[in-house]
């Protein structure tokens, strides 16, 4: 494809550097290429368990994380490979986890859906849909207590809006007035069912500055766009401004888990959103700007190739986790009897 | 083969017995003829004789019970063989024949021992931890009465089924808690350990003596002070309306002194030995009556009793023997016991014994005794001062015989079988050293029987 | 060492007083906390004053928010003690306390930890009727994660909510409606009392009874009763329900060989079966009797007080069940 095939060429955005910019670009090609390996491993019965996988969906976390510091935190979800990869997880250990490895992020004892690195300020995945709405603006408020300048952005789906966790979030948020900035990343289906039933006739970003909180939505493709609404909203509440929203309206390329063929997305629709992958099109703005060579992207494939098939290697390679921590970690304080440590 | 002790019929008409006291104990020997039980009917108490040699395997019937003509009193087993594991007892007709051994689900209520208890059918009924005292006290569940509700069996059930328990290896104490238990009359049988290897601790008879007190103060409904209230009389009539009589005037009028003499009983074992190698049941006590007979020929001052104004020396001698039975002390006499021999005076003795126990002693057989001998050696007594039995002067007391160290000739130290001789006489009619000597008699051929082959 | 009677209420209070004094982290969330309200049932009344809204932070009602909000705060530094004020709600709030709570640091492989302390209350006694009166322990018993402390005394109140506070394990801490009025002895001195420690609150010797919270109570009075009649009952309080010192209730069953165990909470499945089930495995051979439960009927609480007061476990019905254990009845 020429460069030039896609309308006038752009300058390269001001607000991101070069470095940055290729940076997210890789960070997604690491995503994607992260989750088609895990379905590939899964396929091949070498790992086990539940994968929710977020294919399509990568410019919504690497965009966030990309307005982050190390020290703010994130709350995730089941489908939560991109989040943790986007905030800074290593994919080595997050292989080991899959293979249930003692260097897995958890030790193998949390496993896809429920990863966390609290070093990196990730605090855990949860498998309850709109399980950490609740838990997020209490970080939030940890964070105004404390007096740190930290933020939460707490990643959801389109399917937890319809949980009351959801709405006590938002309202507790804004009556605190904490630095929380909620990420809907609404990729249409909520399992098997699509956004229009999930709520009725719902603008989301609309229904959500009800309760004060600023709230935009924006295009969930376009890492670009994605980048930008959130650091407004970090900006915001860093400063002291409270909380904020943003709605991503994204996709998921693949079924609701690995194994399900996504009967209930209809082909042309699929069909659409694939041609708005956004990893082709900050591809596409990349080599306009003059950052990326066709040689470079080629390379940097290869790169991340070689990096998850490093990755999966280590995993392979590293002992399983030693049975008895089956029965520890309950408590910092006893066993998993009672009895005092 | 295990083979069935039944209850016989003695009597013609005799269609039930009671078992009045087992003379053989589970797990012991037993020769053939041998009394292993003594059963009463409406007339007598008669021992049951062993059919055949054997080891008492299992008690069925314990004292007390009254069970019909026939019904399985024990079984027992040819030497050197043991109940097969899982053999229950035979139900109560097939006593006759002796039981299969068979594999059976064992646990099931027996009919013959389930006499006192309300055996309920069916899996049986016991708390845990009644299981547990029965698994240490080495209690046969089966054969306890339980006073729980449906007759469950509880614990103090299995501590009663127990009693009187030899403290098993499993069911063993500190010292101090032994030494403790002692001190407050507690049976370490009945106290649940709390040790960790299953031992009695100190905590534990406290505890027990504790709830002893407890449940003595709870217990009862308050009642107020007093003396003691009659719980049983017994009428003084018969043989012992005639004892207490007897025994009264004897310590009223006779003026007792009892002399003790240490002997060593070697020979008189050895002599008893002798006569079992030849196949003759000899008793101490028939040996002794032979010694005392020739003593009383030797010491005619002995033979006598008081008369009106004056000592009669007597000119035969007629020996009685102290017998415990049922009714009461009785003393059957051994006639002219001088002039039998040893193996004659036992087959005597035991026949006069066996009739006074069974009530069968005639008349004559319990009078015109010049001399008694009473032996209470099988009951652990030493030396002691007995009753005159008048109107004779001298009565011979023979306590058990006891191994001891004794010094012998050169300061030496042995271990010696001793016996114990007490000669209470009636000061009256005889003197100390004349009583002394006749004592000193009886000693000599206790220790020396050989020498009465010398003797008349 | 100087002791003052005063109430569980205020026993209470001095603790998560002096725990925020101690610990800056240390703040509380709930509905109606603040002054002059105070809570409803007076716990937290004149907190707010001196400690200010910020740490006696009132929130709307939002069992599920509040309650998630107290993870959150806990995972990120600071010691949140979130009131419940009926523990009938807990059932709004169940996500955020069994699979959040409880089970973060098993999942993220003991990387994190959750200081958070949930107070509440249950209890019949009020007519106050079945949404209002339940006994829930026996639920976040079962989670593991969770903490269980249920103290029937103000002495016990104080000692064992302090170091609920100082734990780094998420606490279920459950007081009692009719126990907040209830007085005794706290010393003047502070004092904590460790987790997984029973309390014998009576020595005896014909028969123990383990009970919780206000049942202790009733198990207390039921033993004066008894007493009268020569029958000795030993109480044994737990005190925490998770760790249980199934210890004490050993040595104690070793004592008396029978066990009535008895709490207000529907017997079905409560937490006393675990107490029953443990013994059965522990102490089986110095059991003589049949293991009791004197519990709730499975039954919700009624509104009618006298049709509620006939089905509260009282003094009558522990004393009744131990007679006839102790006769050989049972």
């Amino acid at each position: 494809m020429s460069d030039k095939a896609q309308g006038a060429p752009e300058a390269p955005p001001e607000d991101l550097t070069r470095d940055q910019l290729l940076a997210m670009y890789r960070r997604m090609r690491l995503i994607r290429a992260f989750e088609d390996k895990t379905k590939a491993l899964f396929e091949a019965g070498e790992i086990f368990g539940f994968y929710h996988l977020s294919q399509g969906q990568e410019a919504v976390p690497v965009g966030t994380c990309a307005a982050l510091r190390p020290d703010d935190y994130i709350t995730s979800t089941h489908r939560g490979h991109g989040d943790v990869i986007a905030k800074g997880c290593d994919v080595r250990y997050m292989f080991a986890e899959l293979y249930g490895r003692a260097t897995g992020y958890c030790k193998g004892k949390g496993g896809s859906m429920h990863i966390a690195d609290f070093s990196q300020g990730i605090i855990g995945a949860t498998g309850i849909v709109g399980g950490s709405l609740p838990t997020a603006p209490g970080i939030a408020l940890s964070i105004k207590m404390r007096g740190t300048d930290q933020v939460v952005v707490c990643f959801f789906g389109d399917g937890a809006t319809a949980g009351g966790g959801f709405h006590e979030a938002l309202n507790l948020s804004s009556l605190w007035q904490v630095p929380i900035i909620f990420v809907c990343q609404n990729n249409q289906y909520a399992l098997s069912l699509p956004w229009e039933q999930t709520a009725y006739k719902c603008d989301l970003a609309r229904r959500v500055s009800t309760y004060h909180i600023p709230a935009e939505c924006v295009d969930g493709m376009d890492v670009l766009a994605v980048y930008r609404a959130v650091k407004k909203a970090v900006d915001r509440a860093r400063a002291g401004g409270g909380p904020g929203f943003v709605e991503a309206k994204t996709y998921r390329f693949l079924g609701h888990y690995v194994g399900d063929p996504g009967l209930y997305m209809p082909p042309e629709e699929r069909e659409e959103w694939r041609k708005r992958d956004a990893i082709q099109k900050l591809g596409r703005q990349l080599r306009q700007w003059g950052i990326l060579t066709d040689e470079e992207d080629e390379q940097m494939g290869l790169e991340i190739a070689r990096e998850l098939e490093e990755a999966v290697e280590f995993a392979r390679q590293s002992p399983l986790t030693d049975v008895r921590e089956a029965l520890t970690d309950v408590y910092v304080h006893f066993d998993y009897l009672g009895n005092p440590l | 083969m295990p083979f069935t002790i039944a209850m016989p019929q003695l009597g013609l008409t005799m269609e039930k017995g009671t078992v009045v006291r087992w003379l053989v104990a589970e797990g012991q020997p037993f020769a053939r003829g041998q009394a292993l039980l003594e059963v009463e009917t409406d007339k007598a108490v008669v021992p049951v004789e062993a059919p055949a040699e054997g080891t008492l395997a299992r008690v069925l019937v314990p004292a007390g019970q009254t069970v019909p003509v026939g019904a399985a009193l024990a079984v027992a087993v040819a030497p050197g063989e043991h109940l097969p594991s899982g053999w229950t007892p035979p139900a109560a007709k097939e006593a006759e024949a002796p039981p299969r051994a068979q594999a059976e689900a064992p646990v099931q209520a027996p009919a013959p021992a389930a006499e006192a208890a309300q055996a309920p059918s069916g899996p049986l009924q016991a708390t845990w931890k009644a299981r547990a005292l029965a698994r240490q006290l080495g209690v046969d569940l089966r054969r306890v009465a339980g006073s729980g509700p449906g007759g469950r069996i509880q614990a103090e059930d299995v501590v009663k089924a127990a009693a009187p328990a030899p403290v098993r290896a499993e069911a063993r104490a500190t010292p101090t808690a032994a030494r403790l238990a002692a001190a407050l009359g507690l049976d370490l049988a009945g106290i649940a350990p709390s040790g960790a290897d299953g031992r009695i601790v100190e905590a534990d008879v406290l505890r027990e003596a504790a709830a002893l007190i407890r449940r003595a103060q709870a217990g009862a409904p308050a009642a107020p002070p007093g003396p003691a209230g009659v719980a049983r009389r017994i009428p003084l009539a018969g043989v012992r309306g005639i004892t207490s009589a007897r025994m009264a005037e004897s310590a009223r009028t006779t003026a007792r002194v009892t002399m003790f003499r240490e002997v060593d009983a070697s020979g008189l074992v050895s002599l008893r030995e002798l006569f079992k190698g030849q196949g003759l049941q000899v008793s101490y006590n028939d040996i002794l009556v032979r010694i005392c007979a020739v003593a009383l020929r030797e010491h005619p001052e002995a033979n006598a009793r008081l008369g009106e104004g004056e000592v009669e020396v007597l000119d035969r001698v007629h020996i009685g023997l102290a017998v415990d039975t049922e009714r009461g002390l009785l003393v059957p006499v051994i006639h002219d016991a001088d002039r039998l021999t040893i193996p004659e005076i036992a087959a005597r003795s035991a026949a006069l014994i066996e009739a006074a126990r069974a009530g069968r002693s005639r008349p004559d057989d319990l009078t015109g005794g010049t001399f008694t001998i009473t032996n209470l050696g099988m009951l652990g007594v030493e030396g002691f001062t007995p009753v005159i039995n008048l109107p004779e002067c001298c009565i011979l007391g023979v306590g058990r015989i006891v191994r001891k160290p004794v010094a012998l000739e050169g300061d030496q130290v042995a271990v010696r079988p001793m016996l114990t001789l007490s000669l209470a006489f009636d000061h009256r009619v005889l003197d100390g050293a004349p009583a002394a000597r006749f004592l000193g008699r009886i000693a000599e051929l206790v220790e020396n029987p050989l020498r009465l082959l010398a003797a008349g | 060492m100087a002791t003052r009677i005063i109430t569980y209420r205020d026993a209470l209070r001095e603790a998560l007083r002096e725990e925020m004094r101690r610990d800056e982290r240390v703040f509380l969330m709930g509905e109606d906390i603040a002054d002059p309200f105070g809570s409803a049932y007076k716990v937290t009344l004149g907190l707010s004053p001196e400690f200010g809204l910020e740490r006696v932070r009132q929130t709307p009602i939002s069992e599920l928010g509040f309650v998630g909000a107290g993870v959150g705060a806990a995972l990120t530094g600071m010691r949140p003690v979130v009131e419940l004020m009926y523990i009938d709600f807990s059932t709004l709030a169940m996500d955020q306390i069994v699979n959040q709570a409880a089970k973060i640091r098993y999942m993220s492989g003991g990387q994190a930890k959750v200081p958070l302390v949930i107070r509440t209350q249950g209890g019949m006694g009020r007519s106050s009727a079945a949404h209002h009166a339940q006994s829930l322990e026996a639920w976040f018993v079962h989670v593991p994660g969770l903490l269980v402390a249920m103290p029937s005394t103000p002495y016990d109140a104080k000692g064992l909510l302090k170091t609920a506070i100082r734990l780094d394990d998420p606490v279920i801490f459950i007081e009692h409606k009719l126990l907040y009025n209830t007085e005794g002895p706290v010393p003047e001195e502070e004092y904590t009392i460790p987790f997984g420690v029973a309390d014998v609150k009576r020595e005896g010797t014909d028969c123990t009874v383990v009970a919780t919270s206000r049942t202790v109570l009733m198990a207390l009075k039921a033993a004066e009763i008894l007493e009268k009649e020569g029958i000795s009952v030993e109480v044994v309080d737990p005190r925490t329900l998770f760790p249980l010192d199934i210890e004490t209730i050993v040595q104690s069953v070793k004592k008396t060989s029978r066990l009535v165990v008895a709490h207000e909470a529907p017997e079905r499945c409560g937490f006393g079966a675990e107490v029953v089930a443990q013994i059965a495995e522990k102490a089986f051979a110095y059991l003589d009797a049949p293991i009791q439960r004197v519990c709730g009927p499975s039954v919700p609480a009624p509104f009618a007080r006298h049709l509620e007061n006939s089905i509260i476990v009282d003094e009558q019905k522990i004393a009744d069940r131990v007679r006839r254990l102790v006769r050989g009845e049972l």
